[in-house]
């Protein structure tokens, strides 16, 4: 065959897949970025009135949207938009601390002189979104769908305050001390007193819900059962599952007409990194910012900083060598160098804590580390307590292994610069990663030795950071740390009610507890996002992560200009 | 009548095969370290009195065997267990929801693979070691094929998200509204076909090669057919055999999805859900995914048995 010929077959054969790749594009480009605009203007953020809020939730969609089974911060952000309880949370900006106001009661509830009944009036006017009124009976419902023997819930520990609610639970009891006394007058009764249950009862399972939601109702999948009292309702009564949530004001809601903001959809992206680009791009107006991406923005209008009410510590477990040996517990606490960690390791997302109680909880206290007896970074110290160790065990540092979750990149860096830290004084540890669950199961089996630990607050209140944490068998107390006098000053703090009175015994608990060395607190959860000029009255509270708030918890403060 | 025969038969190997899958993932993800009831739990699986409850509940009590034999029962029913991430949600309606999605999205990405890969294919052996056909247009395939998409993504997002922000050009980077609302689909599944394009059209250059190559080519030119008729009625048919070797089981892995493009493009497919389930020890979803993919491989087996005896009735089933 000619060449000649070659080119004349080769160009007509050439053309047909040639253009129908051109036409191709032509069309596939023309479908999607030809429609980019126009529709991308409803979308946009800067549509005015419309708040585009994102979550990121890799299933794409909340764990549940069923107040009595929520334990996840993501899902409470979703649920309390919708639902609602007799009291929420305000964060002052001036004390640093969270001031607890009424929100479906008339006014804060009158408390018995032992501290045990606590007796609200709820508003005459408080209804849920279909404009059925909110019943006193309809509090005792909700709180026995949390503690029914048949809710799949692991969220009935925030009822255990109340009169036999755990033996309701175990179905040894069938009733438990909450009743309606009239149709607006609810009253609880606690089976002991406890100061910190005000704030234990602005928790998601304290909200009220409809009557006839059944237990185990299929709340997360079916639009139609998504009705509550809180400021804001489901458009039109569904919703985009695993792609958007549009809520509008509850008409029925106090204060709702003079929303400015007439719209909210949450739309769930699958990472932090796809959160970001949506803000670079315009498509969200706001962003919770991976760590690797705080130096970018940090300095900048849009950039926003605050800690949240949860921290890291290292536990060591008193009962397994080398750390049932005190002076080698105060050797590690006194070589762990917090701001390296934070500063260096983290980049600056976190804030590095020496107090048992983080910043913002009762009982905090920064200068704790001067008190005599309690640890702080000091390598000459440290090598002084290790000395008194090894003569102590006979010389020789039994093999140490270091736990912590494998699938936080951030940590495993981390454990690395513990690892580092440690040895600069003789002291060797391998570093033993494993997935979240094996890490919870590990922890709570009593039997790791040396195990990172941490927790975000239930509620803001020191109770949240005492009992299910540090105290004699606490359920997180993975370093099964036990002292009477410890006990003895968190029940003191837990029933006094003057709050001075309270801070002096958590902080007297906090001191020992650090003296002892069971744990070392290393560093204070922060949170860093962006938010958009064009979003007003939105900002982050040390309460809730990621999710910026409105300020006050009113949403009348809330707008977005276009 | 062959043709009902075949698929009753590939239907009863189906079902065997099916169960096999099944017990060997049930009892692998049980024997795994993990725990669900923890993960449902939160950070208060410390609990020792709820999880106990939640434990028997969920039926984690019960020997292992009893609990094989419930689930196969159970799923013989329509039953494939609850959620443990999605609280209590039935898996048939994550499956329900996720599945179409993750089809559409995959639909879209082979459509548009086969046709950039299989015209740039023919186009790269008809003019074969021509520079910019066949060198330039297969290294750009190799490459695309080689890139992996978290490589991709964001080199996608900071061209048509973030620097042709409100341009025509402008795609959004995140969210999912159906095969009707195109600006959402068109990034993923043009970042999907990529890596498949560059399969495809691999795979054609190779097979359309060694066609052109062979005799009855020879003879049919020599018979003046037109070159058109000869590459595209003659050697391209003989193509479609060893191109659906490689199209059925990709279709197959399609069903469950690409995860990372699922993931960042936050589209609601089952993808995401999958590996998710496997690292949060959501055991009843993790089995109704494998159990689906298996599924689809049976299938895609089974339509590429049947192709053949399309483009061949030389070949029987």
């Amino acid at each position: 065959m000619g060449t000649g010929k070659t080119r004349r077959w080769g160009n007509s054969v050439a053309r047909a897949p040639f253009a129908l790749v051109v036409a191709l594009l032509l069309i596939v480009g023309n479908l999607g970025i030809g429609r980019a605009t126009p529709a991308s203007a409803s979308r946009a953020h800067a549509s005015a009135g419309t708040l585009v809020y994102p979550l990121a939730l890799q299933t794409l969609w909340p764990g549940t949207l069923d107040p009595s089974l929520v334990t996840s911060q993501t899902d409470e952000q979703v649920i309390q938009t919708v639902y609602n309880g007799l009291i929420k949370q305000v964060y002052n900006d001036k004390t640093q601390q969270f001031d607890l106001v009424p929100d479906l009661a008339a006014a804060m509830p009158t408390i018995s002189k032992n501290g045990l009944v606590y007796t609200f009036k709820i508003r005459p006017d408080a209804m849920f979104s279909d404009g059925t009124p909110v019943t006193a009976q309809d509090f005792v419902y909700s709180f026995s769908r949390v503690i029914d023997p048949k809710a799949q819930s692991g969220a009935e520990y925030y009822m255990s305050p109340i009169q036999n609610a755990d033996a309701y639970n175990a179905g040894k009891s069938k009733t438990f001390g909450a009743k309606a006394v009239d149709t607006h007058t609810l009253q609880i009764t606690l089976a002991q007193p406890a100061s910190y249950f005000l704030y234990d009862m602005t928790y998601p399972t304290f909200f009220v819900v409809k009557p006839d939601l059944k237990v185990g109702a299929a709340v997360t999948t079916t639009p139609s059962l998504f009705v509550g009292a809180g400021p804001w309702m489901l458009k039109g009564g569904t919703w985009a599952y695993r792609t958007k949530i549009s809520l509008v004001p509850n008409p029925h809601f106090a204060g709702s007409s003079n929303f400015k903001l007439k719209e909210i959809d949450y739309v769930f992206t699958g990472t932090y990194d796809t959160m970001v680009a949506g803000y670079r791009s315009g498509q969200f107006p706001m962003a919770g910012l991976p760590s690797a991406d705080v130096k970018i923005y940090r300095g900048q209008p849009d950039f926003r900083d605050t800690v949240v009410l949860g921290d890291v510590w290292y536990s060591m477990n008193v009962h397994i060598a080398p750390f049932n040996n005190k002076h080698f517990r105060l050797a590690v606490a006194d070589t762990i160098n917090r701001d390296v960690i934070t500063k260096g390791v983290l980049n600056g997302t976190e804030a590095s804590q020496t107090s048992w109680y983080p910043k913002g909880i009762l009982g905090y206290d920064p200068t704790v580390t001067s008190q005599p007896g309690v640890p702080h970074f000091d390598l000459a110290l440290a090598k002084q307590e290790l000395a008194m160790a090894l003569k102590e065990m006979g010389g020789k540092i039994p093999p140490i292994s270091f736990e912590y979750r494998s699938e936080m990149s951030d940590v495993g860096r981390e454990a690395a610069e513990v690892q580092n830290e440690l040895k600069a004084i003789g002291i060797n540890i391998s570093l033993h990663p494993v997935p979240r669950p094996t890490w919870i199961k590990d922890g709570n089996s009593g039997k790791a030795q040396f195990i990172w630990t941490d927790w975000y607050d239930d509620y803001p209140d020191p109770q949240d950071f005492s009992d299910y944490l540090i105290r004699t068998g606490a359920p997180e107390n993975w370093s099964r740390y036990s002292n009477p006098m410890v006990d003895s000053l968190f029940n003191k703090g837990n029933v006094a009610t003057d709050a001075g009175t309270r801070a002096k015994y958590y902080k007297e608990a906090q001191l020992q507890i650090l003296r002892d060395a069971a744990v070392v607190p290393v560093y204070q959860f922060a949170t860093q996002d962006v938010i958009s000029a064009k979003v007003h009255g939105m900002e982050l509270n040390p309460s809730w992560g990621n999710n910026p708030q409105p300020v006050a918890n009113d949403w009348t403060n809330v707008s977005v200009s276009s | 009548m062959a043709l009902l025969f075949f698929i009753v038969r590939r239907l009863i190997a189906m079902l065997f095969i099916l169960l096999g899958v099944a017990a060997v993932t049930f009892f692998l993800v049980r024997l795994a370290p993990g725990d669900p009831v923890a993960q449902q739990l939160g950070q208060h699986a410390g609990d020792v009195a709820t999880y106990h409850r939640l434990y028997h509940q969920m039926g984690l009590d019960q020997p292992l065997w009893h609990q094989y034999v419930t689930y196969v029962w159970n799923a013989l029913h329509g039953d494939l267990g609850s959620s443990v991430v999605s609280v209590g949600t039935p898996v048939t309606t994550i499956i329900g929801q996720g599945l179409p999605v993750t089809l559409e999205l995959g639909a879209l990405a082979t459509v548009i693979a086969l046709l950039v890969g299989v015209p740039l294919g023919i186009l790269a052996a008809v003019r074969h070691n021509r520079l910019v056909a066949d060198n330039l247009s297969m290294g750009v395939m190799m490459a695309l094929y080689s890139l992996p998409p978290f490589v991709i993504i964001p080199a996608v997002w900071l061209i048509f998200g973030i620097l042709l922000k409100n341009t025509f050009f402008h795609l959004p980077v995140s969210g999912w509204d159906g095969i009707g609302d195109p600006q959402y689909w068109i990034a993923p599944a043009c970042v999907f076909a990529a890596g498949l394009a560059g399969l495809f059209a691999r795979s054609m250059r190779s097979f359309m090669l060694e066609e052109l190559n062979k005799d009855y080519i020879r003879m049919a030119r020599a018979k003046g057919l037109a070159e058109r008729r000869v590459i595209y009625l003659h050697a391209l048919k003989n193509t479609l055999l060893p191109f659906a070797s490689i199209l059925g089981p990709t279709i197959a892995f399609l069903v469950v999805g690409a995860f990372i493009i699922e993931n960042e493009f936050s589209i609601p497919g089952i993808a995401n859900i999958t590996v998710q389930s496997t690292l949060s020890d959501d055991y009843s979803v993790t089995l109704a995914t494998t159990l689906v993919l298996a599924a689809a491989v049976v299938v895609a087996n089974a339509l590429t048995d049947i192709f053949y005896t399309v483009v061949d009735p030389r070949v029987k089933l």
